[in-house]
């Protein structure tokens, strides 16, 4: 027997218009959508972006086809309402990496730990500039990454860039981020 | 490539910043989202109302065509028509007006249909 996934039971109430089902999926995803269209547009202009995003998710969820979690769809939805928002404005995401250089930025050793030191808690709000002061893309990769702990795949998904590309964004932002709060005077360990 | 570790202090520092939406953000959208299925739905209605009613005026001509033609030869029958509608002019505007008030009632029911919905 074919058993129905959960995400294809929300999907057919949503669907079959039962009440509060897509009210549940706005507010399951909200955050998510959130942090692609805020780190990519800014706060001016995200909550009216957010909003049409999950307006076409409700007009589009009936050509989900279920090849991609959900949340990697309406990601993707998000963020391409972010990025045609971003060309609109002419201001397209400065990308400081081209990707055709993926693979020759990865560091030695991973900078995980040392990063982690640096940044406790009385270091935060200088983390949170840091990252604001990124170009848009890693800013938003760098989210999708650390916050919501999306697998490289699934981000993949949402971007329409290849893995490699996002782990080079990735390896590079880190290593700006470490950069940006030794300038700050975060001294290292 | 290898895969970047994740670091627990950007997560820190990223979580602890505050969404910008409102927060019945999600009633909002889906208020809207219905509202905006709902308009879809009665324009589609209309538009196959209004196909069925060419269908309809459609399969009249043809009928008149077919079975009425052999009684008056070319564009007779609608010169009969227009004879017709001028001899009565008074119940030529009677049943355009009948139709002008259901068009108008049938538009009036399916705007307030959708104002209730939302």
């Amino acid at each position: 027997m074919n058993q129905e996934t959960d995400e294809q039971v929300r999907v057919r109430a949503i669907l079959d218009r039962r009440p509060g089902a897509f009210e549940a999926l706005v507010r399951d995803y909200q955050k998510l959508c959130w942090h692609i269209v805020y780190r990519m547009v800014g706060q001016d202009d995200a909550p009216d972006l957010c909003q049409e995003t999950f307006l076409r998710v409700h007009r589009l969820l009936h050509q989900f086809r279920f090849e991609c979690p959900l949340k990697a769809w309406i990601g993707r939805i998000a963020y391409t309402i972010a990025l045609r928002h971003l060309e609109r404005r002419r201001a397209a995401p400065t990308s400081y990496l081209d990707d055709e250089v993926e693979g020759a930025i990865e560091p030695p050793s991973d900078e995980a730990s040392d990063l982690d030191a640096i940044a406790d808690r009385q270091h935060a709000d200088r983390l949170r500039e840091a990252v604001a002061a990124l170009p848009a893309v890693p800013r938003t990769l760098v989210t999708l990454y650390h916050l919501e702990e999306l697998p490289i795949p699934e981000i993949a998904t949402i971007t329409g860039m290849n893995e490699g590309t996002i782990k080079s964004h990735l390896f590079r932002a880190r290593a700006s981020l470490r950069d940006s709060l030794r300038r700050r005077g975060v001294n290292e360990p | 490539m290898r895969t970047p570790e994740r670091s627990s202090a950007i997560a820190r520092a990223l979580a602890a910043e505050q969404d910008g939406l409102p927060k019945d953000f999600a009633t909002q959208v889906a208020r809207l989202a219905e509202a905006a299925a709902e308009a879809r739905s009665s324009k589609r209605n209309e538009v196959a109302l209004g196909l069925a009613f060419v269908a309809m005026i459609g399969v009249c001509v043809v009928g008149w065509l077919t079975l009425g033609a052999s009684e008056s030869v070319g564009s007779q029958w609608l010169a009969s028509i227009l004879r017709l509608a001028a001899s009565q002019p008074l119940l030529t505007i009677g049943i355009a007006g009948v139709a002008l008030i259901q068009v108008l009632i049938y538009r009036r029911r399916a705007a307030s249909q959708s104002f209730d919905a939302h």
